[in-house]
């Protein structure tokens, strides 16, 4: 394999004394679709702005696009980079022009490199509408799809986009994903955050992070195959019983709306209990969902 | 890689010309506010006290005692107007309809005739000190112009030495002439300060400030950027107090444009920069605006010279006033308009703003960094 675009060895920041990333390294190869999960304050946004330039490691090397992160160097990280985040996209009194005009002053794009990109970006989208539109005229699901434009204009190697769908109609998140597929399979290598599970299922890898530790990196499909060795069950309750039943045989059982996601501890409680669970409960087979996984691995331990 | 790059400085400053047209609140804080402020405090404030209530009591009723009155009269400084009992002359002062009153004894004439000096006693509203100190100066003057006009002959003058005063630069002494040069001070203090803090805090708020420093855009190029519209606004606030000071207010302008437009620069500069750091601390718009007042405008106002002059300070708020640029530029500012002195006699206000804008601008690089890690 080629040298990865993102390469974090031992990173760890420090504030004060408290630890808001902890010792974690990993990789990220071109191309990928690298998923940073965990819940708020895992260190994932912390982590992000290292990787973007904005903050010094306390400890450890960071590179990105194989240029080593050097305090007072930052610009040449900062090149390789494009960063969308869910709090700014773009200035809702400026029109989507004046928006990209901005972005590219501020790169220093050169005037005819800066046109033509544009306007690949925006066919890439599929964007029609007029380019002075102002920005506050725009729906969200549109608004997002602007702001990626804006943050590849530069045609960077890696893009960083923190929550980007957060808040977005799930029409529109379903077509942000497509342009999503459509930039990794171009070669951009793509560094996502989310907190929509149905999402994540699109990266090739997922990271997954507890206070500020790195507790699990793999694709979704091992993910959910190394934390359910054992099949999983969908309990729907008959009728209005409300009953939970015995839980000491399952290794896990969670509430998931009206229903139950369970797994058995080992054959002999599966073999024995599923016939008289199935007097109150109506039960199927499933596959585990990201959700699942999630809920284990990111909130089990420390509920 | 440069640490400032025009191109980027520049994208950054057209952008925020493009906020502040499309921000009518902006403008009107920019352009319309100086206007009327200089409307309402060039009107308002006023050290010169005229056209005093005066009651009066006259048990005399001679000629002399009228003639009395009516040098008062004629002074332009009172206004007097005839009670019928001290009682009703008290209560007016009471109630305020008179600022002061006038008693003439029965035998004012006679006595004054006669060659004895006749006590005539003038009742002050000591409670409004700001009115006190002008009417006694006029109570002198109006004694010899009335001991001139019941003798009808011209006063003999007694003492060897004669002051001849004239007022210099400001000959009628207009407090106008004195109040809105430093008027221009306070306005463009609240200007500069008000808008840059508000528009920094703005990009903290809406996150904006984290995109921008994803790209390489450097804090020095965000500063210029950011600081250069708000410069210009404020500089436009300037000329138009300076067009209503002479135009509606009607002050010579006696120095140099060259010394007065570098002392406008050099103190929008500091202001500006003071701005910035505000919004540095804070990052929140509703905080920033609350340091703004309490650093910015309150000591502009208080302690610039502005209202209070400096030499009467106790002596450590004089020092405290030196801590901010607004006492410097007015002093330049009322030179220049009144008085013309040379750069060479100005050196240490100028020196003193120059050296407070590299103490300002140091201090927000530097906590800029900081608070990025």
């Amino acid at each position: 394999m080629s040298t990865p675009v993102v390469e974090v060895k031992n990173l760890s920041v420090r504030f004060g004394s408290f630890y808001a990333v902890k010792n974690i390294s990993f990789s990220v190869e071109k191309g990928e679709i690298f998923g940073f999960l965990g819940a708020n304050g895992a260190g994932k946004t912390t982590t992000i702005r290292v990787l973007c330039g904005l903050l010094p490691a306390s400890e450890g090397h960071v590179s990105v696009g194989g240029t080593e992160f050097v305090p007072g160097r930052e610009n040449l990280i900062k090149q390789k980079v494009g960063y969308m985040s869910q709090r700014f996209t773009l200035y809702d009194d400026l029109s989507i022009k004046e928006n990209m005009d901005f972005a590219a002053g501020i790169r220093r794009l050169k005037k005819i490199d800066y046109e033509k990109r544009r306007q690949e970006l925006l066919d890439f989208i599929g964007f029609k509408q007029e380019l002075s539109t102002v920005v506050r005229d725009l729906p969200g699901g549109i608004k997002q799809e602007i702001a990626l434009c804006q943050s590849l204009l530069h045609d960077p190697e890696i893009v960083f986009l923190d929550e980007p769908t957060a808040g977005v109609a799930p029409a529109a998140r379903f077509r942000f994903w497509q342009l999503i597929r459509k930039l990794a399979d171009m070669g951009k290598t793509i560094f996502v955050t989310t907190h929509y599970m149905d999402e994540a299922e699109n990266c090739g890898r997922i990271a997954l992070m507890r206070s500020g530790e790195l507790i699990e990196l793999d694709s979704p499909q091992n993910l959910k195959a190394k934390t359910f060795s054992r099949r999983m069950y969908n309990f729907t309750p008959k009728g209005r019983n409300e009953d939970i039943p015995d839980l000491q045989p399952f290794a896990m059982w969670e509430p998931y709306g009206q229903h139950y996601h369970a797994v058995f501890k080992d054959d002999t409680a599966e073999k024995n209990m599923l016939p008289q669970l199935k007097k109150n409960f109506d039960i199927e087979k499933i596959n585990p969902s990201l959700e699942d996984v999630f809920i284990r691995i990111v909130e089990g331990d420390n509920r | 890689m440069s640490v400032f790059s025009l191109r980027r400085a520049r994208a950054v400053f057209l952008k925020e010309f493009k906020h502040i047209f499309r921000d009518p609140f902006t403008l009107i804080m920019a352009l319309l506010l100086p206007f009327l402020i200089v409307l309402i405090l060039g009107n308002c404030i006023e050290f010169n006290v005229q056209s005093i209530d005066l009651a009066y009591m006259d048990h005399d009723r001679s000629e002399s005692s009228r003639k009395l009155v009516e040098t008062f009269g004629s002074s332009d400084y009172f206004r007097p107007y005839l009670v019928e009992t001290p009682e009703q002359g008290f209560a007016d002062v009471v109630s305020e309809h008179a600022k002061a009153m006038l008693i003439i004894p029965p035998d004012f004439e006679k006595e004054f005739v006669i060659g004895r000096r006749p006590d005539v006693q003038i009742l002050l509203d000591g409670a409004d000190n700001s009115s006190i100190s002008a009417i006694s100066n006029y109570l002198n003057t109006i004694n010899t112009d009335a001991v001139y006009k019941i003798r009808d002959i011209p006063p003999e003058d007694n003492s060897p030495l004669a002051f001849k005063t004239r007022y210099m630069f400001n000959p009628e002494l207009n407090s106008r002439w004195f109040s809105i040069p430093g008027i221009s001070a306070v306005i463009i203090a609240l200007v500069a300060i008000m808008l840059t803090t508000l528009t920094i805090c703005k990009e903290w708020e809406q996150g904006s400030m984290e995109m921008l420093l994803s790209t390489p855009v450097t804090s020095l190029e965000i500063m210029f950027g950011k600081l250069f519209p708000y410069a210009v606004l404020s500089f436009c606030g300037f000329i138009i107090v300076y067009l209503a000071a002479r135009l509606i207010f009607g002050l010579p302008f006696a120095g140099s444009y060259a010394i007065l437009i570098t002392a406008t620069l050099l103190f929008i500069f500091n202001y500006l920069a003071l701005g910035l750091y505000i919004s540095i601390i804070s990052h929140e718009q509703q905080v920033a605006v609350q340091y703004a007042a309490a650093i910015g405008l309150l000591p502009t106002a208080m302690l610039s010279g502005f209202i209070f002059p400096i030499q009467y300070m106790p002596e450590i708020f004089q020092w405290v006033s030196a801590l901010f640029p607004a006492r410097f530029y007015i002093e330049i500012s009322r030179d220049q308009f009144l008085k013309a002195s040379s750069w060479g006699d100005l050196w240490i206000p100028f020196a003193a703003m120059s050296v407070q804008a590299v103490v300002l601008i140091s201090a927000c690089l530097w906590r800029f960094r900081r608070t990025l890690e």
